[in-house]
């Protein structure tokens, strides 16, 4: 081995000087996904409970195209399977039994925030046009463009008991931004396929 | 320690190759194109712009603190390349979110200029305080 030919830098202060540099990045901006850390989230771009209801967005309804679709008061969801098909309003969504749970949004833009989500469960949406257990399903958002438009899941999700339609977020009704009047909120699948401002379910075969 | 350097060798390499094999099994050949490139603009961007940079920057260093001892200088350096570091990423995050997401309130909802400055400035205090220290030390070591 060569001795170094600046003798006062060494791998070990290199490595050290490094991993120091890693750990502070590292520490003050993980709080935007791990709690714990949110006091020294200095420099990441979301911060945890921000936004409306206490949780951040990475698409808004502006940047999506999709107030107007969305607040009209005719909407309604279309769940279709085959040649059977219905349609319901908010209204009649409530009007099923409500399931709460407490699941993240993970954005694979790098924040992550969990939330309590309320609403319908889709397994029995699903059974409403009798959807088979084993089937998934394509999911559509009012969206008029968008890579993540066109949503599809498999059995696995749509049988989950976690899996909703939510109507409300942190005990309130949704929020424009994260996706009024009903979006998709499912268990171990990243944010871009929690679809928002649902406009239509339909089981695949 | 030999068998040590070939056990963690071997299983690095088997990492790497296990990686290379899923990259081209499960990306489309669109993304391993993409991928590409942004390695080689990563390389041109390091060799081309940082090593430059920074070599000039540690010889600078190097040579005004001739007479300081290789602790504070080690310091220094590491400070210096902390605050550095902070200062690319944040920039860099701040101007891809921008471009990505304008207008959307919940999205760069700090002060990062005056959090990069306090930081900066908490860096150079430790950095004075390090220095100093050291420096006390070994002027008293060699009194002695």
């Amino acid at each position: 081995m060569t001795a170094p030919r600046d003798p006062r830098t060494t791998r070990r202060a290199f490595l050290g000087g490094v991993g120091v540099s890693m750990a502070t990045l590292a520490g003050l901006t993980a709080g935007q996904s791990f709690g714990w850390l949110a006091p020294f989230n200095l420099f990441a771009p979301r911060r945890q409970g921000g936004g409306p209801q206490q949780l951040p967005i990475t698409r808004t309804a502006k940047q999506a195209h999709v107030a107007d679709y969305a607040r009209d008061p005719s909407w309604t969801l279309a769940v279709g399977h085959g040649s059977r098909s219905r349609r319901f309003s908010r209204k009649e969504l409530l009007a099923h039994p409500q399931t709460e749970v407490v699941l993240p949004i993970a954005c694979v833009e790098g924040w992550s925030t969990y939330a309590t989500w309320r609403g319908v469960r889709l397994r029995d949406l699903v059974a409403t046009v009798g959807g088979p257990g084993d089937a998934g399903i394509r999911v559509t958002s009012l969206e008029p463009r968008g890579h993540y438009r066109v949503m599809t899941m498999g059995a696995e999700y749509v049988q989950d008991p976690a899996t909703l339609v939510a109507l409300e977020v942190n005990g309130e009704t949704l929020d424009l931004d994260h996706g009024y009047p009903a979006r998709m909120i499912a268990p171990g699948r990243p944010g871009v396929l929690q679809t928002k401002w649902l406009r239509s379910i339909e089981v695949l075969e | 320690m030999r068998a040590a350097r070939l056990v963690t060798a071997a299983a690095g390499l088997g990492l790497v190759l296990t990686g290379a094999v899923f990259l081209v099994t499960t990306l489309p050949f669109r993304a391993l194109v993409g991928l590409a490139v942004w390695l080689v603009c990563a390389l041109i961007l390091h060799d081309g712009v940082f090593v430059p940079l920074t070599t000039a920057a540690i010889a600078i260093v190097n040579r005004a603190g001739r007479r300081f001892p290789g602790a504070a200088l080690l310091t220094l350096k590491a400070g210096f390349a902390l605050g550095a570091l902070l200062t690319l990423v944040v920039s860099i995050e701040s101007y891809v979110q921008l471009r990505h997401h304008p207008r959307n309130p919940t999205i760069l909802v700090g002060d990062y200029g005056l959090r990069l400055l306090l930081v900066w400035a908490v860096v150079l205090a430790i950095l004075a305080v390090v220095t100093v220290v050291t420096l006390l030390r070994t002027r008293r070591t060699s009194d002695r």
